[in-house]
């Protein structure tokens, strides 16, 4: 039997401590769903609780017909997305038309280019201005390696969907860069 | 072969290529203009791979832990449970109704909902002739049906004060 489908089967069995495993094995993954979903910091951590309360209630439910990670994200996706609609902020709304022309520092001065050089920090910053879908795309597919497919199910979206985000959030991003640094020490 | 897209570059770099490959990796070779997009990517994809968001607290685990205690029971035993509490509060409720009340008051209700608008006359009829000639002792049925909900509560209560799953029913 599969590993994460004997832990789930040891945690159903009443072993309740074996829960604490899926916990530490999925939290940086979850982690990643929510806080690049959600802006408000103080309803992050609540966010990921509820979240593995949730998983911990339906667990019964979950047949192994997808991957345990998959479940885990899929339903840690839902939670953001029922949170964004309660917040009136509705992923319906979550296009690139604003966002390029959002982009804040689009015109930015030599002098603001130097403010900041850490590029890891600046880049950060500018995927937090991507719309929150295209961050969670661009996150899962290079933090945690998921595919094209996995991704379009966590999030419901086609494959065409999620590859048509992460390559215009890629271009966006570099076009970014680009535009504050030299090739050379982005490349370094 | 045309310079390589946006696009293809980054199919390129995500190994997600069906076809042409081949071709595109000879364009490469001999066009560096292509290269240094690819490199401009490829340092992209790298940075990407640093840009972890802020993270949970070191505790966040035993927070959960905390919490999924203090709702013990496990799932699937609790799934059970409420289960078989709902069939049987649903079926020990229609019965009381038909008990202690009057299966005629049950039918009258079904009257004033204007059911047979929805039945077919002969259907309810035929529900109401055997609800009639129904001949159970439904007082044994109740007494078993409230016992059990009685150790139904009685396993809920000791496994959420031991904030561990035991039952010994299931």
């Amino acid at each position: 039997m599969d590993g994460k489908l004997r832990l789930v089967e040891r945690i159903l069995a009443g072993e309740t401590e074996a829960f604490e495993e899926l916990v530490r094995e999925h939290q940086r993954l979850v982690g990643h769903i929510v806080f690049r979903m959600i802006s408000n910091p103080g309803d992050r951590e609540d966010i990921c609780q509820e979240v593995f309360m949730k998983v911990y209630r339906n667990l019964s439910r979950f047949r192994g017909d997808s991957k345990l990670s998959t479940w885990v994200a899929t339903i840690a996706y839902n939670r953001c997305y029922d949170y964004l609609n309660a917040k009136n902020s509705p992923l319906a709304d979550d296009t690139f038309d604003g966002v390029l022309a959002d982009f804040p520092d689009k015109n930015s001065t030599p002098d603001q280019k130097t403010e900041r050089d850490d590029i890891s920090d600046r880049l950060k910053d500018e995927i937090n201005n991507l719309p929150p879908k295209a961050r969670t795309i661009i996150t899962l597919f290079h933090l945690d390696e998921l595919s094209y497919d996995e991704i379009g199910k966590i999030m419901n979206l086609p494959e065409g969907t999620v590859k048509s985000h992460l390559f215009r959030s890629r271009r966006l991003l570099k076009e970014r860069l680009l535009s504050k640094y030299d090739r050379e020490e982005l490349w370094q | 072969m045309k310079h390589l897209s946006e696009n293809e570059i980054q199919e390129y770099l995500d190994n997600t290529i069906s076809t042409g490959k081949q071709e595109m990796i000879t364009h490469l070779d001999s066009c560096r203009l292509c290269r240094n997009r690819v490199k401009e990517y490829k340092a992209l994809f790298l940075q990407l791979k640093k840009a972890e968001p802020s993270g949970l607290s070191a505790d966040f685990a035993s927070k959960v832990m905390t919490k999924i205690r203090a709702e013990s029971p496990t799932p699937g035993h609790r799934s059970v449970w409420s289960l078989i509490l709902s069939i049987t509060g649903a079926i020990v409720g229609l019965i009381s109704i038909g008990y202690f009340g009057n299966l005629k008051l049950l039918l009258e209700a079904f009257k004033l909902l204007d059911v047979r608008q929805y039945l077919d006359h002969v259907f309810f009829d035929e529900l109401s002739a055997i609800a009639g000639s129904l001949n159970i002792d439904l007082g044994t049925i109740l007494y078993v049906g409230l016992i059990l909900i009685i150790i139904a509560a009685i396993d809920l209560i000791i496994r959420h004060n031991r904030r561990r799953p035991i039952s010994f029913l299931i």
